[in-house]
């Protein structure tokens, strides 16, 4: 017994070590300090205006945001993460008074966000009586073991895949590295279409999402919190790609949630010079939008 | 718990650390495996306890009274009374909704209506494969092919050894259960044995299996929005998938048993690699299939029944009832009717074939290999299908044109991108060990190759198992649900 345990310990020592380095050198785990640091200063701050959603509502980082304003929002979340961040803010963030949560028919896709890795030290601190990401305590930590966390194995293969593909790391991250105003108007298409295809792909299909969904805005509206739902404005090509069929059906969603406030910004600006790339706001077309929300609900973002 | 969590490591290596620790008592090994085995399956829900420990104390008092009884219309009534209990447990939980909504759609053909009340119960895990073992031993004992065990510990803990209670293999009680009468020691080779023969498992459930899962369960669930094609390709994945699933798990359960110093029936012998119906049925789910032939099969009279037409009737009851013992549904029974009809088929054709003699011998056998594989899993669509109606549509749209519609596409909008590679050498991997040891007790045998070969061999499934695991969420064993 003792000698083949202790065979077995090299590979172990070697398991370890290379899951170390992993940990203190991958851009996977380097994010979650990003995403984990913003967080922790919303739950220092406590303000009282709070944005949840994916990349499309994180543009308001672009803004020199009030005191009163936190940015929850981050690239791939999906509705899990909001649900746990929703969690995250009914226990520490008594002086809530708004969200913005985003409605956008990408958020209803079928994709899985590797984000939930980074709340995983959350959700050891809170209880999630849903258990939506089905893990145990147990899971919760051994995934801090980068090859042991699916998250990180899936981030690794689609590195390898892509790299052997020779494919673009920008690419594969969905942001365009060029100056979106200055790409012709067939480019434009064809980038705005290929991103709306990816983003737009079996939308509604997951009836636990929407239960989720609703939990959040069910969850919010039992603090007297006000939920205001949003969609950022992007290239229509993007949105077009969405049928309409699932459109409707995720407009039929959200109307039936009562929200407090439901502002659809989609298509509001297109002027290519307030755009980033095909679906997400620049800083002027931000400062654009803001006034916009302004307008419609009173909150000012910016100082 | 699943044997493919942290939580199972954790338990298994207390347990073995505890049990490894009482080799010298053969009362607290005992203790131990059934304490361990209550908790295992109490993780999933505590109160089917109460289930597992009414069959043992039930079929332990009623196996001792036959023992002692000499009267054979007292024996026979005992037995009954044996199966009563154990097929009623059985039929309530996991057929009375199938035969009151049978019923129901039965009397509704003659004008009838009735507004019958279902249960909403879950159907225990495991309960198909307790009931079968314990099963077992009330009849052999009847049949005085064993004596009644005196021992209520051993009793008990053979029928709840955890590493095979929930999905076998099912047991027979005059192999398992004299194991648990005696100490068991520790064995350096079945330690190591048991530990390759876990993670060959392993592999074949977290690699094969739930890869599969990804594209079998989608196609499946959405059969309506795809072309032939594309579900050939679902029910060949879903033949993968179950394979790598269940006999994955078998292996486990076989593999982490050999470390405790038990030994469990084999399960599989390359299935997919049998030449005729009755070959793969002699392959799959030798348990079961064994279990049928001793105790349905045989009685029936099986193949020593004068008239042809009896013989025929005895396996197509075997194969419809191995079928119902799946699951309560139409799509078992027809699952397993389509087997029976296969059998014959194929013994028709096969007689014609060898007298003809137009093949090589080797062609031959890779021909009915072939033949079989297509015909086993074309009848995986209604095993797999959520209804009759399901799985005939399914079958259709394979008939029909778009067959030829190419598939690559609608597997890419499905998502993960590099999972069919994952596949590809996952089942390349597994074809290579089931064909150079098609009649082994487990097909990863690498004991005559030079170890730097063998050290080659064991890294690379190490890493399969780290690197091309399935990344979507843990998929359920398919037959914990019988």
């Amino acid at each position: 017994m003792k000698s083949i345990l202790i065979k077995a310990i090299p590979f172990l020592i070697v398991f370890f070590a290379i899951n170390f380095i992993v940990y203190k050198t991958s851009p996977f785990y380097k994010q979650e300090s990003k995403y984990s640091n913003r967080i922790d200063s919303i739950i220092s701050s406590k303000p009282k205006v709070v944005f949840l959603g994916d990349s499309h509502s994180e543009s308001i980082k672009h803004l020199n945001l009030s005191e009163n304003v936190g940015n929850l929002a981050f690239g791939a979340d999906g509705i899990k993460e909001m649900y746990i961040k929703t969690l995250i803010m009914d226990k520490y963030n008594p002086e809530l008074e708004y969200v913005f949560i985003s409605t956008e028919p990408q958020m209803f896709n079928n994709s899985i966000s590797s984000n939930s890795t980074f709340l995983n030290k959350y959700l050891l601190k809170i209880k999630d009586p849903k258990n939506i990401y089905n893990k145990s305590n147990l899971n919760l930590i051994t995934e801090n073991i980068p090859y042991l966390n699916d998250n990180y194995l899936r981030y690794f293969l689609n590195n390898v895949y892509a790299y052997l593909r020779n494919i673009n790391k920008s690419d594969t991250n969905g942001n365009t590295p060029i100056n979106w105003s200055e790409v012709s108007n067939s480019e434009k298409i064809k980038i705005a279409s290929n991103a709306g295809i990816a983003d737009h792909n079996g939308i509604m299909t997951n009836d636990e999402d929407l239960e989720i969904y609703k939990a959040i805005v069910n969850k919010l509206k039992l603090k007297n919190v006000k939920v205001i739902g949003i969609r950022f404005p992007v290239n229509e090509h993007y949105l077009n790609q969405c049928n309409k069929e699932d459109f409707d059906r995720v407009n039929h969603f959200i109307n039936n949630l009562n929200l407090d406030y439901n502002l659809d910004y989609s298509l509001k600006l297109k002027n290519a010079l307030y755009f980033e790339n095909e679906d997400h706001l620049n800083k002027i077309g931000m400062q654009k939008l803001s006034k916009l929300i302004y307008r419609d609900t009173g909150i000012k973002l910016s100082k | 718990m699943l044997f493919n969590s942290f939580e199972f490591v954790i338990f298994f290596s207390i347990v073995f650390f505890v049990y490894y620790k009482s080799y010298n008592n053969l009362k607290y090994q005992n203790v131990i495996l059934l304490v361990s085995s209550y908790v295992f399956y109490g993780w999933w829900d505590w109160r089917f306890l109460s289930l597992i420990i009414i069959s043992s104390i039930s079929d332990y008092l009623i196996g001792y009274a036959i023992d002692k009884n000499n009267n054979k219309k007292q024996r026979k009534q005992l037995l009954i009374l044996s199966l009563f209990v154990n097929l009623g447990i059985l039929g309530f939980f996991k057929y009375y909704n199938f035969f009151t909504e049978s019923f129901t759609d039965f009397i509704s053909i003659f004008g009838f209506e009735s507004n019958p009340s279902f249960l909403n119960i879950v159907l225990p895990v495991g309960i198909s494969f307790y009931t079968f073992q314990t099963m077992s031993y009330t009849i052999d004992i009847y049949r005085n092919k064993m004596s009644a065990n005196k021992n209520l510990l051993e009793f008990m803990t053979f029928v709840s050894f955890f590493p095979q209670l929930v999905a076998g293999p099912i047991e027979r009680a005059s192999h398992l259960l004299p194991q648990f009468g005696k100490k068991r020691k520790f064995d350096p080779y079945e330690f190591k044995e048991g530990i390759k023969q876990s993670f060959w498992g392993l592999f074949k459930k977290i690699v094969i299996a739930d890869n599969c899962a990804f594209y079998a369960n989608q196609i499946f669930e959405n059969s309506d929005s795809y072309p032939g094609s594309v579900l050939v390709v679902g029910v060949v994945l879903f033949a993968f998938q179950i394979y790598g699933d269940f006999s994955g798990y078998s292996d486990i359960a076989i593999g982490i048993s050999r470390m405790m110093g038990i030994d469990l029936m084999q399960n599989f012998k390359s299935p997919y690699l049998a030449e005729n119906i009755q070959d793969f049925w002699r392959r799959w789910h030798i348990s079961l299939s064994t279990w049928f032939r001793d105790y349905v099969y045989i009685p029936l009279g099986g193949s020593k029944v004068n008239s042809s037409f009896r013989r025929s009737l005895n396996i197509i009851i075997t194969f419809v009832v191995s079928g119902f013992w799946h699951g309560a549904n139409w799509t078992f029974i027809i699952w397993g009717a389509l087997h029976s009809l296969f059998y014959f088929i194929q013994t028709a054709y096969s007689k014609n074939l060898n007298t003809l003699k137009i093949l090589p011998a080797s062609l031959v056998k890779v021909f009915n290999i072939t033949v079989t594989f297509i015909a086993v899993t074309f009848a995986w669509i209604f095993f797999r299908a959520e209804s009759f109606t399901h799985a005939i549509n399914y079958i259709s749209e394979i008939g029909s044109s778009t067959i030829l519609v190419n598939p690559i596409s609608y597997l890419r909008d499905m998502g993960a991108s590099i999972q069919p590679i994952i596949i590809i050498i996952g089942l390349i991997y597994l074809s290579v060990f089931e064909i150079s040891n098609r009649n082994a007790s487990y097909s990863f045998q690498v004991g005559h190759y030079k170890t730097p070969v063998k050290t080659l061999i064991y890294c690379s499934l190490l890493f399969l198992l780290i690197f091309f695991r399935a990344t979507n969420g843990s998929v359920d064993f398919i037959y914990f649900q019988f």
